[in-house]
């Protein structure tokens, strides 16, 4: 084929400019880490890696909620974990204070001890977080949600919200328990009914909180137990509409049962004392050590040693009720936290997946890329070298 | 035989050798020309003298010059020229917005990552101002990259009009000097003898340099001048006359130029029937690249704008005002045509959004055609069906727009068209509607709660709303309380009994349902729903009440927040990240296509190319083998003229001797 001379010098400048513009790209590539500089070198993998991004982005915003969500459950734990300690030196006092030998001003300085940790529990329910946030407020985390009341009690003025986060696709996981939850609605008794001693008693006969034998045959009522004494004391239990349900010769500690469940009253009850047994209802956990408290200073139903005995009987009872219930929140608490765990290390393993889906798409590979340099490098002198040889003849040097 | 003709014979060798030097050095004096072809010279011998019944021969002479010349090689340079010219313009533009978008900083991927981030934030710490004001910042942030990235969007585009203005004037310059090659051309074929060799090689580069810019075809003429045709076969050139071309404005879009054709009265545009060239390839970027790109960035933004502020405005704010709009919108851009009947401002549609599923990347013409308007998709060029009357109760619904012509009185006989950008300015127009971080609407305006006295043990979840409608409810007196029976709704049917509200009954058997059902109030509550689950003991109740004091709440935080998973986009089968990675990728691929079809037609064009040199190119080697062949022949015709001479002077002696 017949050459003309600005071919050859048209070629060679042609074939330079190529191998440079692929040895810059090369270069690039080795020197960003980067197989690709921009979308068009290869769209689908671009749009592939944008996809990618988005996910580990969204990974890493769960993550971070998860961390946030151990937090926040770590710091109600906490807390519940200190209403917990605080309850069972409750629960010692209260024992220590149902003794006979024990005067009233032994009892006052029980009491003075209870009303301590009276306010330290009041102060817990008021927890407020680093936002200043009380945490057992629900949603109203500017308002103080545990407030005494005038009549001796405790109100709530928090609501029923429970915050939630994403901790996942379609997974969520609440990071608050309200107040109400926690403190407020308790059931006290023994969960299912609660026993009283009438204020008018004269014996010294004592009811004890009583237990349920056959849940399905209870029947939510008022039951009133009547002792009549004579040679031999006798009972018997009427509900609200006068039925006789059960009768009986009264013996100290004997079982009384009706209706699925079981009571013992022990002592030496008086000809017309009555013990009543009612539906538990619900009560604060604030109020219940308020009313402890208030036996022991005397300002409850009935001062004498028995009806004292009586009340911290009752009393003891609503404060396992409470405990048990802080339990079963921490319990939940507990499960949340590990189902926390197992959700942020799924991620952890869904982010490691991403990470290499992401490098196999988006990193130079570095043994390909140095060859390639290589290849460019040596073809680039080749170019060079043949294209000083080549336009250094002419046949007019000759002439 | 005369001594005359021995000297005649020399000095036709002579001047046919110096001749050939001339047209050698010509070769080697125009071997760096573009588009020269080389020349070479072509002798015959003299017709031959009859002396004594001989035939003597009577020398040489230069019987023509000629072009080495292939007209097949001429055109395939001149198509693969045009096509490469075509796909190197798209490619360079295109380029441009493909860096734009690669840039992670430019992008808007992170950006939507950072807001929504920023948003899960302020759902972990629904009361904390700091996280309320950082979303806040992280919007103005997204929609600053919004608008930075429409910013280069458009100064690419303002690149365009300059690239088209520098075309048309090289083309018209080009026309010009190939209307005074025509000339010079004709008057040669008039008076000189043989073929304007230069000519002509000039005439072949400038047709061949107007065609990489625009779309032509060309007539020629015997004289060897050339007629030159534009699009569907408009004359730019016609012997050594032009029409001027001008980029002028756009018939509805000021701010684009367009390529008008002057046709004596005026100028009209050509810029459809233009298929290949330089400024193919520019149009063909603004219709492929750059106004998807828009429109696509736009109706990112314009989809995130509408859910967000469609859900902030269900929400409740930390001081316990309904939710307003987040984002204060920006709309359609609606251009009428610079020969509407009507040119007022109010002769103009109002154009909104109906549903922001059902927008595309495409721009539309709306068309008045004598009794009906029509709509009509720009890039396909397909009629988009439109339901409703136009007015502006009932507005046409197309595409996800709602169009209102109630405006406009057309007649028969006006000409009413408007292009209709349905996303492409919102990047530019959208601004942050809210300014207090307090009024993030993170909470919702209802809540529902268990009452302190029930015995069983319901539990309540949070409440939605996919209205206001009858909010708020007006706390305490307007609560709506749910009273558990197992005989609510009749013997034996348990639920709630509902008071206040919408009153009337709602099922839930807790033997069943206690996992969880979600209740849906009635009335102009229905758009109010709960999940109940639990066990409730009758005369257990529930409350559903204002949300007072709640500045706790995240419930509606984490509706929004959901938005960055939805398929908000394409009917419902993208997200906003997803619908922008592929308006990415898209660009990416015109672009690398581009790249591909430039590369393609550059090695076809270097074929051509190379083909044609090595017919018509000069090379010097060859150039110095006939200079050395030619001034042999001199030497030699310069010796017989001496040899002639001594002749003579032989002959003069003898005579005089």
């Amino acid at each position: 084929m017949r050459i003309s001379s600005h071919q050859i010098f048209a070629n060679a400048t042609a074939n330079l400019s190529r191998i440079q513009t692929d040895l810059a790209r090369t270069q690039n590539q080795i020197a960003t880490g980067d197989r690709i500089a921009r979308p068009s070198e290869d769209p689908a993998a671009t749009s592939g890696i944008l996809r990618l991004q988005d996910s580990q982005a969204r990974l890493d915003q769960y993550q971070k909620n998860s961390d946030y969500a151990q937090s926040r459950l770590g710091l109600e734990d906490s807390s519940l974990n200190a209403v917990d300690n605080i309850m069972q030196r409750i629960r010692e006092l209260a024992l220590q204070a149902d003794n006979g030998t024990l005067n009233a001003s032994d009892r006052q300085d029980i009491r003075a001890e209870i009303q301590q940790h009276l306010d330290s529990l009041l102060q817990i329910s008021n927890t407020q977080d680093s936002n200043g946030e009380y945490i057992f407020a629900g949603s109203r985390g500017h308002t103080q949600p545990f407030i005494a009341n005038a009549a001796g009690g405790f109100l709530y003025n928090g609501d029923s919200g429970q915050r939630l986060v994403q901790i996942g696709d379609g997974r969520r996981i609440a990071i608050s328990d309200p107040g109400s939850g926690v403190f407020r609605d308790i059931r006290v008794g023994n969960g299912t009914f609660g026993v009283a001693a009438d204020a008018a008693n004269t014996g010294t006969g004592v009811i004890s909180n009583g237990t349920v034998t056959n849940p399905a045959a209870w029947v939510p009522d008022t039951y009133t137990i009547t002792m009549t004494a004579g040679t031999s004391t006798t009972y018997e239990v009427r509900n609200v509409a006068n039925t006789l349900l059960s009768s009986g010769t009264y013996q100290s500690g004997a079982a009384i049962s009706f209706n699925g469940i079981v009571v013992d009253i022990k002592g030496v009850p008086a000809n017309g004392d009555r013990y009543t047994i009612a539906p538990a209802a619900n009560r604060d956990l604030l109020t219940t050590v308020q009313n402890l408290a208030n036996t022991l200073d005397g300002k409850g139903t009935g001062t004498s040693s028995t009806a004292i005995t009586q009340q911290l009987n009752i009393a003891i009872g609503d404060l396992d009720q409470s405990f048990n219930h802080i339990l079963e929140k921490r319990t939940h608490i507990g499960s949340r936290l590990n189902a926390l765990d197992s959700e942020s290390n799924m991620n952890k393993d869904l982010s490691l997946q991403l990470q290499s889906s992401l490098s196999t798409l988006k990193d130079t590979d570095f043994a390909a890329a140095a060859l390639h340099l290589n290849q460019q490098l040596t073809a680039l002198q080749a170019a060079y070298l043949s294209f000083s040889q080549i336009q250094r003849l002419s046949l007019f040097n000759s002439l | 035989m005369a001594v005359n003709g021995i000297l005649s014979n020399a000095v036709s060798g002579l001047l046919a050798s110096r001749q050939a030097m001339n047209t050698v050095s010509h070769n080697v004096a125009n071997v760096n020309t573009a588009g020269y072809t080389r020349q070479r010279v072509e002798l015959s011998s003299r017709n031959a003298l009859s002396s004594n019944n001989l035939s003597v021969g009577n020398g040489v002479f230069v019987s023509r010059i000629r072009r080495i010349y292939d007209t097949a090689l001429q055109t395939q340079i001149q198509t693969s020229g045009a096509a490469q010219q075509r796909y190197d313009s798209l490619a360079s533009l295109a380029s441009g917005v493909d860096n734009l978008m690669a840039e992670s900083s430019s992008g808007m991927g992170s950006s939507l990552q950072s807001f929504f981030a920023a948003a899960s934030s302020v759902s972990n710490n629904p009361a904390s101002g700091t996280d309320r004001q950082l979303l806040l910042d992280s919007a103005g942030s997204l929609l600053n990259r919004a608008q930075s990235v429409y910013s280069r969007l458009t100064e690419i585009e303002r690149g365009t009009n300059s690239r088209l203005t520098t075309a048309v004037q090289s083309i018209n310059q080009l026309a010009s000097n190939l209307a005074g090659v025509n000339r010079a051309i004709s008057r040669a074929a008039a008076s000189v003898r043989g073929t304007p060799n230069d000519l002509y090689d000039q005439r072949d580069q400038l047709i061949l340099d107007l065609s990489k810019k625009i779309d032509l075809s060309t007539v020629l003429h015997s004289d060897g001048s050339v007629n030159v045709y534009v699009g569907k076969g408009e004359s730019l050139v016609i012997g050594d006359k032009t029409r001027s071309l001008r980029a002028g404005k756009d018939r509805y879009d000021g701010r684009r130029l367009d390529l008008q054709l002057g046709d004596g009265v005026g100028y009209h545009s050509i810029s459809n029937s233009i298929k290949n060239g330089e400024v193919y390839g520019i149009l063909q970027f603004r219709s492929e690249v750059l106004d998807p790109a828009l429109n696509g960035l736009g109706r990112v933004v314009a989809s995130l704008g509408l859910n967000f502020n469609a859900q902030h405005r269900l929400g409740q704010d930390l001081k316990g005002r309904p939710g307003g709009d987040f984002f204060a919108m920006g709309g359609p851009e609606v251009l009428p045509k610079n020969t509407n009947t009507s040119l007022a401002t109010t002769a103009v549609p109002v154009v909104g959004y109906a549903d922001a599923q059902a927008l595309t990347t495409d721009n539309y013409l709306l068309n008045w055609q004598g009794a009906t308007w029509q709509l009509m998709n720009r890039r396909t060029g397909q009629i988009v069906p439109m339901t409703g009357a136009g007015t502006t109760a009932s507005p046409f619904l197309a595409d996800g727009l709602s169009i209102s012509v109630a405006g406009i009185t057309a007649g028969v006989g006006d000409q009413y068209s408007f292009l209709i950008r349905p996303t492409a300015v919102v990047a530019r127009d959208t601004r942050l509607a809210l300014t207090d971080s307090a009024a993030i609407a993170a909470a919702a305006p209802l809540q529902a709660q268990t009452a302190a006295a029930n015995l069983g043990d319901m539990t309540v979840g949070s409440v939605t709303n996919t209205t206001v409608t009858g909010l708020p409810l007006g706390s305490p007196a307007g609560d709506i309380v749910l009273t558990y029976s197992p005989n609510a709704l009749g013997v034996g049917v348990p639920g709630f009994a509902v008071t206040g509200g919408p009153g009337g009954t709602l099922a839930y058997n807790p033997a069943t349902e206690s996992a969880g059902k979600t209740l849906t109030l009635g009335g102009t509550y229905s758009g109010i729903s709960f999940q109940v689950s639990g066990i409730p003991k009758t005369g257990d109740t529930l409350t559903v009440a204002d949300n007072i004091g709640g500045v706790s709440d995240n419930s509606n935080m984490l509706q929004l927040l959901a938005l960055s998973g939805q398929s908000l986009l394409d009917g419902g089968t993208n997200t906003l990240q997803a619908a922008y990675g592929q308006m990415v990728a898209t660009i990416g691929s015109v672009t690398r296509q581009a790249n591909i079809n430039r590369d393609a037609q550059q090695s076809l064009l270097d074929f051509s190319v190379q083909s044609r040199d090595s017919l018509s190119g000069v090379n010097l080697d060859e150039e110095a083998a006939n200079l050395l062949k030619f001034q042999q022949s001199y030497q030699a015709a310069s010796r017989v003229v001496a040899v002639s001479n001594s002749v003579f002077n032989e002959l003069i002696n003898a005579v005089g001797g």
